[in-house]
């Protein structure tokens, strides 16, 4: 299963919502899809679940246009709005078996798919609840229930976390984790950055409607700065001569002191950190802590958007 | 496979929440209650006589019995059951719920004919309560059967019709202004269909007004049944219409069902002037025909400009297809040119009746609107709709939105109606002051040049036609077939 989004343009009047996105998803990966209010994710993401028309451009799910053929496309898709389920006369499992139905699940067949998801999403002891009587923890188990009964290829998750309590926040990465295991395409926008960071094995980020980052979070870090990071720490030499040796070894562009530790700027790459390493052995340090930083999320994301909104 | 199986997933849905739904609970006990109460009034009212020894099947109390059941379920299906409906499905619009049905497999009109059918079953529901205190009118004498169980149907079917009025409104209001407007205007509107049907219903049963010996007398019930069906399919397509994205191809189903009907009460009005030796049946045809022409062309007029790619992969390659297809698809200038040619065809239908009654054809009154005064209201309806197509498309269109059109026509159309009246307050003949621009102007019995006022709303229309005509071959070349060949199909 591949999702392939071309070019994509959605105008609403004169405002460019999303203007020309272009990025891919394939099975087995989880890509965030981040950027700040308004920055045009949500349209994306409507678009992408055939809820909204785009102005031009394609999506495709295996090379079949989703605009042109949107009946093939929902089979595919599993989309879970940030909305959550709030009706007071339904419980979670008419709920989730209404959306089997809908999806032309009958019979045996039916109650297979309903009694799966349940399972999966650890939902069978609350199943005969009302939606209203649930926790936001459990409604978005309920959605994501809804959103995987017909066993979509792609799941599309809207702001998934939000509202969440801690224990929920893990238990839904948990459960996209498993997603994603079993061979399913993600995709997922979130304002939780963290959370993306530990989920996600890419992210694209848009804002004002355009693309400005899209790879794995080390290839992004990595394209924003020049060097990499290392933080170490020695019994010998002393803080401050570790430093002086650092700036004398080849290949280090800076280092300085990071509270009771050193950091070291190295060209980017595990060559490059693995020659400091045995250059500092060499020399007779005695390192016992050599840790390269990984830019996170949260500065990439940061050094990436400007924080404008379309 | 059980049951529930062969069942519409939305009327399942809909039935569970029923089912829990503390609303119809209370209804229905309150239903019981109600009832109980207003038998145990009406017998009480006829205590005084029952002392004197008449027994009650000798008295035929069924009919007042019967009587106060009948106005009781009518309040509750006529007027509670829509208000339920609909705002349900208002509040699944407004809480996205709706949004998510249109990202599974289900079909528009599988969504309304889910609700229509949980709402007929909750109708039977509350037909089926009332069966005990209908027994008891049936047992307690002066009661016709066929009478009281036609008169019950026909409550149902009127339901039935309230329920799909219901569930329109509640598609079409999109904004809780709007809902607003709506539900006050519907509270209006019930009041007369409440007592409309009470009245119809008790008259039928205590008259036994209702007939089907002959004919003739199958005639009134037929029509009735006729205009039942014609309504429910009419708003059953334009609530299928309202509640799809707004990107899809929303008019086809609306447009061919109101030219299907178009035809189907043309051929009966026909029929029926054939029958009455009256050309008026004809003319009111072709009235509300325009009207309603017209109104849908208004509902064009808001369309967003262009076609969007969901409609245009629609569009057949096939020419001859796709000039047909041209018509009855969503788009603006499809719309407008669609009303156009159907008013036009309707007013060649008039033409045709005049011709052949002047020709000697057997009808002898023609005391409703004739030709001329159809031609004045189709030609200045005409004028209105494409002159503000017009002033949008070079104007408007900076400050207005395109939906707002269509009321802009229809502002204007009232402007130009009221104003000759308005000029018109202390003059000593209170008659409009001039007849240019008022669409109705040709029904006017004071109107003195009903040809100069055709003859310049003609003009006016063709102007603005002619003003249009580049914006509308515009639209005939990008309404093509959109499909990309290099795409894989599914």
């Amino acid at each position: 299963m591949k999702l392939e989004i071309d070019n994509l343009i959605r105008h609403f009047g004169s405002t460019r919502a999303v203007d020309g996105i272009t990025f891919s998803v394939g099975a087995g990966e989880v890509v965030g899809f981040v950027g700040p209010n308004g920055a045009g994710k949500t349209t994306t993401l409507r678009i992408v679940a055939t809820l909204d028309e785009a102005t031009s451009g394609d999506v495709r799910i295996d090379g079949v246009s989703i605009p042109d053929y949107p009946e093939a496309g929902r089979r595919q898709i599993g989309y879970m709005p940030d909305a959550l389920p709030e009706h007071a006369d339904m419980t979670a499992h008419e709920y989730v078996d209404f959306f089997g139905r809908a999806f032309g699940f009958r019979g045996a067949g039916l109650r297979e798919a309903v009694a799966e998801v349940e399972a999966f999403t650890g939902l069978e002891p609350f199943r005969d609840k009302t939606l209203k009587s649930l926790s936001k923890g459990m409604k978005q188990r309920v959605s994501l229930a809804r959103a995987l009964v017909h066993r979509p290829e792609l799941l599309v998750m809207d702001e998934p976390a939000n509202g969440l309590d801690p224990r929920a926040r893990i238990e839904l990465r948990e459960l996209v984790q498993a997603v994603a295991e079993n061979g399913k395409a993600i995709l997922i926008s979130s304002h939780i950055l963290s959370e993306l960071d530990e989920m996600c094995s890419s992210v694209v980020i848009i804002e004002r409607g355009r693309l400005v980052g899209n790879g794995t979070v080390a290839t992004l870090a990595g394209s924003l700065r020049p060097t990499q990071q290392v933080l170490l720490r020695a019994l010998a030499p002393a803080p401050e001569a570790l430093v002086r040796l650092l700036l004398e070894l080849p290949g280090v562009a800076d280092a300085h002191m990071r509270g009771d530790r050193c950091m070291a700027e190295v060209p980017p790459g595990a060559d490059a950190v693995a020659d400091l390493l045995a250059a500092l052995v060499q020399r007779g340090a005695r390192v016992v802590e050599f840790r390269p930083e990984q830019a996170g999320l949260e500065e990439v994301f940061m050094k990436v958007t400007r924080g404008e909104t379309a | 496979m059980n049951i529930s199986d062969w069942m519409n997933p939305v009327t399942l849905k809909e039935l569970r929440q029923m089912v829990r739904s503390r609303m119809v609970a209370a209804g229905l006990i309150g239903f019981l209650a109600v009832s109980l109460i207003t038998v145990s009034l009406v017998l009480l009212s006829s205590q005084g006589e029952l002392r004197h020894g008449i027994s009650l099947g000798e008295q035929g109390l069924g009919d007042s019995v019967f009587n106060a059941i009948y106005s009781v379920l009518a309040i509750l299906l006529l007027f509670a059951s829509p208000y339920f409906v609909g705002f349900r499905m208002g509040s699944e619009r407004s809480n996205e719920h709706l949004d998510l049905q249109y990202t599974t497999v289900l079909k528009p009109r599988q969504l309304v004919d889910g609700k229509v059918a949980a709402s007929v079953i909750l109708i039977l529901l509350f037909t089926g309560a009332s069966l005990p205190f209908l027994s008891l009118a049936y047992l307690l004498r002066g009661l016709d059967v066929l009478q009281a169980l036609l008169a019950t149907l026909m409550l149902m079917l009127v339901a039935v019709a309230c329920i799909f009025a219901a569930l329109f409104l509640a598609a079409a209001a999109t904004s809780r202004v709007f809902r607003v407007l709506l539900v006050l205007g519907m509270l209006s509107v019930q009041g007369m269909i409440v007592s409309g049907t009470i009245a119809g219903g008790l008259a039928m049963v205590n008259t036994r007004g209702l007939s089907l010996s002959t004919w003739s007398d199958a005639a009134a019930p037929g029509l009735f049944l006729a205009g039942w069906l014609s309504a429910c399919l009419l708003l059953r397509s334009a609530t299928t219409s309202l509640v799809m994205p707004a990107a899809a191809n929303r008019s086809p189903a609306v447009r061919v069902w109101i030219t299907a009907l178009w035809g189907f009460w043309g051929m009966i009005a026909g029929l029926y002037a054939w029958h009455e030796t009256s050309t008026s049946p004809i003319m009111v045809w072709a009235l509300i025909s325009i009207l309603a022409f017209n109104l849908f062309g208004g509902a064009a007029l808001s369309h967003a400009p262009g076609y969007s790619r969901r409609v245009l992969s629609e569009v057949s390659p096939r020419r001859w297809r796709r000039h047909l297809q041209f018509f009855f698809f969503s788009g603006a200038e499809n719309g407008m040119l669609w009303a156009l040619n159907m008013g036009a065809l309707t007013l060649l239908a008039v033409l045709v009746a005049e011709w052949l009654r002047e020709a000697g054809w057997k009808a002898t009154n023609h005391d409703g609107p004739e030709a001329m005064p159809l031609a004045v209201l189709y030609c200045h309806l005409t004028a209105y709709l494409w002159s503000v197509r017009a002033l949008w498309r070079g104007l408007l269109n900076r400050w207005i939105t395109y939906r707002l059109a269509g009321v802009v026509a229809a502002a204007l159309m009232l402007l130009g109606w009221g104003l000759p009246y308005l000029a018109a307050i202390g003059s000593p003949t209170h008659t409009a002051t001039w007849a240019f621009g008022n669409p109705f102007a040709g029904f006017d019995d004071d109107l003195k040049d009903i040809v100069s006022t055709t003859a310049s709303a003609f003009i006016w229309a063709a102007l603005a036609l002619a003003v249009n005509l580049p914006g509308l071959l515009a639209a005939m070349r990008a309404f093509a077939s959109a499909r990309n060949p290099r795409e894989r199909e599914p």
